[in-house]
């Protein structure tokens, strides 16, 4: 075991923190929480609020330019896609931006005994991860609600929120299984 | 970070289970769920001394008691203080709260793995409904505070900073966390994958001994 660790301490040093600590579920549980109720308090905080708007804004206009990019046709008004053939137009909230999902994976991350460094690889992978999936998210809804409300809502309020959800969690795994691997966990993340 | 063929191929199945379970439960599930949170409410609600009625139409009728500011204050302000307040919900404002059901499933289903799967699923789903029943009854006595903080005129900005927080995670983030986390609580492969606990070997079965007579085994 002694020769084990030496050896993926070579080999990894920026998971070394590893080593020294174990999961214990319950404590990683608690600090997630911890982790989470910060993070949304701080969401919250009035001092956020023109940071998350200004993302809001500029990942409606990387929406546009990408929809213009294919072929369509779009109005960007800040966080507004508006279609002008008929009229409909859908605005990036704080939901639809991700940023839910961000600071839980983000929460899980800090949560988790991990080294610094790997941590902050996790968080910067995995936001890339789950922004390209919410872009895919946020045009597509833009086309859905050009076609039935109904089909809107559904995919708006919970189909696309959980499967980004799910997004997460795989990045979540794939970011453990090394730490995992280099525990000695038998069959981790196979 | 690629994805191994583990995780790729739970993405695909949990993606494809999901929009399967989500379009299930949202047009043909929701009711009865709804039905089956609000019979699971009752007793906590009791606890609370909340009362939550169904209504002919489906929609929730809530009668919430809370406590006001100080009544010298309130007398002085000219204001008559509020012991109870009462109003009713639309019954699609508790689809979040049921939502838990199918995500749990889909995931959990989507995970795979062998062994007693009815355990875990039977807990998950229990789990579940015991969040929302929570989530459901936090989030309304919270907007009854915030009803009163309205009718107020001395309201804090902390005061309704911390309202607003508390809806948020009660009707938004608890109900989109909560299937995630149990699933991977209770979930074998995320047991060991995620949390890189491994399950303690189970003692093989009591082979079926049969004894035959020696006059039996001879003939």
């Amino acid at each position: 075991m002694e020769q084990r660790d030496r050896s993926t301490a070579k080999s990894a040093p920026a998971r070394a923190k590893w080593r020294k600590s174990n999961v214990r579920p319950e404590r990683f549980l608690i600090a997630f929480a911890v982790c989470v109720a910060i993070a949304f308090g701080l969401l919250f905080a009035p001092f956020m609020r023109p940071l998350t708007a200004t993302f809001s804004d500029r990942l409606t206009e990387i929406s546009g330019a990408l929809i213009g990019a294919a072929g369509g046709r779009v109005q960007v008004e800040g966080a507004v896609l508006r279609a002008p053939s008929s009229g409909f137009a859908i605005e990036m909230k704080d939901g639809c931006n991700g940023v839910n999902v961000m600071a839980l994976l983000w929460s899980a991350m800090l949560a988790f005994p991990a080294s610094w460094v790997w941590k902050a690889k996790g968080v910067l992978m995995g936001t890339a991860a789950i922004q390209v999936i919410n872009l895919v998210r946020f045009i597509s809804l833009f086309y859905l609600g050009q076609y039935s409300i109904a089909w809107f809502d559904f995919a708006h309020l919970y189909l696309w929120e959980n499967l980004i959800m799910a997004d997460a969690l795989v990045v979540f795994w794939l970011w453990v299984s090394p730490l995992l691997r280099d525990a000695g966990v038998p069959d981790a993340a196979r | 970070m690629l994805p191994g063929k583990a995780q790729r191929r739970f993405l695909l199945r949990a993606s494809a289970l999901l929009i399967v379970f989500l379009s299930v439960w949202y047009f043909f599930l929701q009711r009865p769920l709804r039905f089956a949170l609000w019979a699971a409410a009752q007793a906590p609600a009791a606890l609370m001394n909340v009362e939550v009625t169904r209504l002919p139409n489906g929609d929730w009728s809530f009668h919430i008691p809370v406590f006001d500011s100080a009544p010298e204050a309130l007398r002085r302000a000219g204001l008559k203080p509020v012991h109870t307040l009462d109003f009713d919900v639309a019954a699609p404002n508790f689809g979040k709260f049921t939502m838990g059901l199918p995500v749990f499933w889909a995931l959990a289903l989507a995970a795979g793995g062998r062994g007693s799967r009815w355990r875990y699923l039977v807990w998950g789903s229990l789990m579940q409904l015991a969040i929302g029943v929570v989530c459901v009854l936090v989030c309304y006595e919270i907007y009854a505070y915030g009803i009163l903080g309205q009718m107020r005129p001395n309201t804090t900005g902390l005061g309704a900073w911390a309202r607003a927080y508390g809806l948020y995670m009660t009707e938004v983030v608890v109900p989109l966390a909560a299937p995630v986390i149990t699933v991977v609580w209770l979930h074998p492969r995320f047991k060991r994958d995620i949390l890189g606990l491994e399950e303690a070997a189970r003692p093989a079965k009591r082979a079926k001994v049969v004894i035959r007579s020696r006059r039996a085994t001879s003939q």
